[in-house]
């Protein structure tokens, strides 16, 4: 830092003083005197910069003289420019460039970097019927967390407001045994099954209620299914889960397997088994 | 700030290698620092709070994007609060951004901010670079990194960390063109007018980029004139350069208008209509305190802004903008006895205005003024510019009057900064509320200025509160939900609140079960004779106050029964009591107050105390196995 940086080139000074000359002998009446003393900058900066030496401006020459003359200099200037040997090596341009360029993109690959894939593309089967009997033309999505409030609206345009129902599907990917606590709390009702077993039954038409149950489970891919109604009034669900005492949050992405898009009926988790 | 700054200096270089690189290295740090601060952005946005403006601004956004997707037919954006009076840039980016990513939006609207924060940093390397080279716009983006107020903002503030970006970008331009004068080519005005639109197009007061050029304009032709008497000569200079100001204008007036509709119906009047109402803002009026007094954002005394940049700003950085200032003016009176370099002292001047019209104009007028100096947080930017420029000319001065090697006031500085950094880390998620040193820190201003005013605290308030219930009351949290309120709006509530909690409706009847208060308009005052269940803390202060409505606080010696928020004293202070020096704790915070009657962990009975039923009562097994 300080003196020993150059800052900016020589002949990057040398150039603009230049083009200052050079824009005022554009003008019409201009003060030759006052171009000559750019012209005699541009030239001394030029000097300094590493060209071969230049010949000053001629004295008392009009404004047509010193424009003749400014455009010899601005050859020999640009000329360096366009040079690498003078403006710095082409390994200090290319490594400029890379590192510039690794810098705009640095957002593109910093989100890749430190995006969990869970934000892609979510864990959860989620499909969505217009009855509340699971029954009807249904509607296949993917989320990363159970946490729905619709209040008084339907899920999609297509659906009613109230009496409709979903079915969410995941796979529970366990290394060691595990005794979770399920919370599970919606408006109207709502079911949680793992491994086929009703584990926690806050089923039922009624306002926002909370059931809770915990389970011990082995290690191993557990098949998870939340099934949910909306009867009539404001619908919202969430699933929760306690893992290892701490308080019950959104179950782990990375805990959770995606079951596929046609999952098997009999084992949903089939192919999350044979392929882990 | 001069072009004398750049040019070699005849003073020995320390090596023939430093002396060819030295500016690609400043520049490679630089690039290195811009993504290091990319990478911190895209790790922590969704540490932040949802700030005040920000529901009604992505709503304006999706408005705007309404406004192109039906052909011009949906109208709202036209009427929308007072948003119509902005430009929409920033907001139908963000709102465009928040459908194109899958992420929450509002965590897809805080990345994108905090992306456009990062821009701010190439913003304040460009205008540092251009003012002294790679060294200054490296020393420049370092301060601007390493100042709290602004990366605080960046994630959760939808337009003045946006303006502050397109006006920096606006003003490194405009010294771009104005230290080329007379002769301008095409690409430079053209990159100043799309970074005048750009600034317009988020407050129309970037129209005082215009006005800025507009001056150098006329002061580069008197500078022609006083210097060679020659009439014909300045009338031609003038001629030239305004014919390029009148391009700049109407780009950036053909940019500003991209994305504001309610403009678009009427481009010549409107934009002044909004700058008229937005110098005479008065959509907000309040009291708030300053300094030991309450005052009104309608009458703020003349030193509102100066002392909140004081208080506000690292030391460092007020200290070398300082200096830079000075250094600035000196290069320009130098400049003017010696009649020579016209056009960068005219680009020196045009600096020095663009930070100091701004405060000298409010403190004038008397502007509606709060929240600190958000509304200023342009001049941030250009600060810390001005401030790299001081790190080069002092590295500079130092080697040369007392031989002091250029990597001791290096590593001086990058101490410093890195000190700033840890003081930043420690603030995390709520590094806007910083205060340095001179005004005692956090806990020095606690109750006397503006700490959390945009709410960011209250997300974590809610972690905390459910951390809390979980420690104190397992069972609770596993068979019902928790009416709380606050200070903030329901649709932000609701973005924090999963199942554990539920929002008390204004016509519900039903007592709270907790009432979370922020500082602005003394919130966390409100319910004082409850006992404080939780809270967010920085540097030993409260940020945000989670109070036990279920339960009455003990009362003090001396204290009324009803003592309200308003009334008089005596009441029991939120001021911490003095800390020992050292960092503040910032992990699971301890209740400050009497919290004697909390329900134990447990217990078996029904968290709500006294019998009363939670908002939506259920059922707990917690042992028996299917």
């Amino acid at each position: 830092m300080g003196s020993a940086v150059p800052e900016t080139s020589p002949l990057e000074e040398a150039h603009r003083a230049l083009s200052a000359a050079q824009g005022i002998l554009l003008v019409e009446g201009a003060s030759p005197r006052e171009a000559a003393r750019y012209l005699e900058r541009a030239r001394a900066l030029a000097e300094q910069a590493g060209l071969s030496p230049l010949p000053p401006p001629p004295p008392e020459a009009d404004a047509a003289a010193l424009a003749a003359h400014a455009r010899a200099l601005a050859v020999g200037i640009e000329r360096a420019r366009a040079t690498p040997q003078v403006r710095g090596s082409r390994r200090r341009r290319r490594l400029r460039r890379v590192g510039a360029f690794l810098a705009w993109t640095s957002p593109i690959w910093a989100y890749a970097l430190l995006t969990p894939f869970s934000w892609r593309e979510g864990p959860w089967r989620s499909e969505f019927f217009p009855t509340k009997s699971f029954e009807g033309e249904s509607k296949v999505r993917r989320h990363s967390d159970i946490v729905f409030k619709w209040k008084k609206a339907a899920p999609f345009k297509s659906f009613p407001e109230d009496g409709f129902s979903a079915r969410f599907d995941t796979c529970l990917v366990l290394d060691e045994p595990a005794e979770p606590v399920f919370r599970l709390s919606s408006d109207d009702g709502s079911r949680l099954f793992v491994d086929g077993l009703l584990v926690v039954d806050n089923w039922g038409s009624h306002s926002v209620r909370v059931r809770s149950q915990s389970i011990a489970l082995d290690p191993g891919v557990h098949h998870l299914r939340v099934e949910y109604f909306e009867h009539t009034g404001p619908a919202e669900i969430e699933l929760d889960a306690s893992f290892d005492g701490d308080r019950p949050r959104a179950i782990p992405a990375r805990l959770l397997r995606y079951p596929g898009n046609e999952p098997d009926p009999e084992d949903p988790c089939r192919a999350v088994r044979e392929d882990p | 700030m001069t072009r004398d700054a750049h040019v070699v200096s005849s003073t020995p270089a320390p090596s023939r290698w430093w002396a060819e690189n030295a500016g690609l290295v400043f520049d490679l740090s630089s690039y290195a620092m811009f993504a290091v601060a990319t990478l911190i952005a895209v790790a922590t946005f969704r540490d932040y709070g949802i700030t005040w403006d920000e529901s009604w601004h992505h709503t304006y956004g999706n408005y705007i994007l309404e406004w192109f997707r039906t052909g011009f037919r949906d109208r709202s954006a036209l009427s929308y609060r007072g948003d119509y009076l902005y430009g929409g840039a920033f907001d139908a980016l963000a709102a465009l951004f928040a459908r194109l990513v899958p992420l929450p939006w509002f965590e897809a609207v805080h990345l994108f901010g905090a992306l456009v924060g990062v821009l701010g940093l190439v913003a304040v390397w460009r205008l540092g670079r251009v003012l002294a080279g790679p060294a200054a716009g490296f020393a420049a983006t370092a301060l601007l990194a390493a100042t709290s107020v602004y990366h605080g903002h960046t994630f959760n503030n939808p337009k003045d960390v946006p303006f502050a970006v397109g006006y920096t970008f606006a003003i490194a331009e405009l010294v771009e063109v104005v230290r080329s004068f007379p002769v301008v080519s095409r690409g430079r005005w053209v990159r100043l007018g799309l970074a005048c639109g750009a600034a317009m197009s988020v407050r129309i007061g970037g129209m005082l980029v215009l006005c800025y050029l507009l001056a150098a304009v006329v002061g580069f032709t008197a500078w022609v004139f006083v210097t060679t008497r020659n009439q014909d000569l300045a009338e031609g200079v003038f001629v030239r350069l305004f014919r390029g100001f009148l391009g700049v204008w109407a780009l950036g007036w053909a940019v500003m208008l991209a994305f504001w509709p309610w403009a678009q119906l009427d481009p010549v009047r409107r934009p002044f209509f909004a700058l008229g109402r937005m110098t005479r803002f008065n959509l907000h009026t309040r009291k708030m305190p300053f300094g030991d007094e309450e005052i009104a954002t309608y009458a703020v005394p003349w030193d509102y802004l100066p002392r909140y940049f004081l208080f506000k700003l690292p030391e460092v950085l007020l200290l070398l903008a300082a200096m830079g200032a000075v250094f600035g003016v000196r290069a320009m009176v130098r400049r003017w006895k010696a009649r020579r370099g016209g056009a960068d002292l005219v680009a020196a001047g045009c600096v020095l205005l663009a930070i100091a019209f701004p405060p000298v104009w409010a403190v004038v007028v008397r502007s509606n003024l709060y929240d600190g100096l958000r509304h200023f947080l342009f001049l941030v930017p250009m600060l810390a510019g001005v401030g790299g420029v001081a790190v080069v000319a002092l590295a500079r001065r130092l080697q040369a009057a007392a031989q002091v090697p250029p990597v001791a006031l290096a590593a001086v500085f990058v101490a410093w900064c890195g000190r700033e950094v840890v003081v930043m880390a420690d603030l995390h998620p709520h590094e806007y509320v910083y205060f340095n040193r001179i005004a005692g820190g956090l806990p020095g201003v606690l109750e006397r200025y503006d700490t959390d005013y945009y709410g960011n605290g209250y997300r974590e308030a809610f972690d905390r509160l459910r951390d809390e219930l979980w420690r104190t009351d397992p069972e609770g949290v596993l068979s019902r939900r928790y009416r709380v309120g606050g200070c903030i709006p329901r649709f932000v509530a609701e973005e924090y609140l999963r199942s554990v909690l539920v929002w008390r409706e204004r016509n519900d009847k039903r007592p709270l079960d907790f009432f979370l208060g922020y500082q602005r308009n003394k919130c966390f005052q409100r319910h004082r004779h409850r006992p404080i269940f939780t809270q967010v803390e920085r540097q030993g202060a409260p940020i945000v106050l989670v109070r036990d409505m279920r339960r009455v606080r003990p009362k003090a010696p001396g204290e009324r029964k009803d003592a309200g928020a308003n009334r008089p004293a005596p009441r029991p202070s939120i001021r911490p009591a003095p800390q020992k020096p050292g960092r503040a704790g910032k992990g699971p915070s301890q209740p400050a107050g009497p919290v004697s009657g909390r329900p134990k962990a447990g217990a078996g009975r029904a968290p709500g105390g006294a019998g009363r039923a939670g908002a939506g009562e259920g059922a707990v097994g917690v042992s028996p196995r299917p």
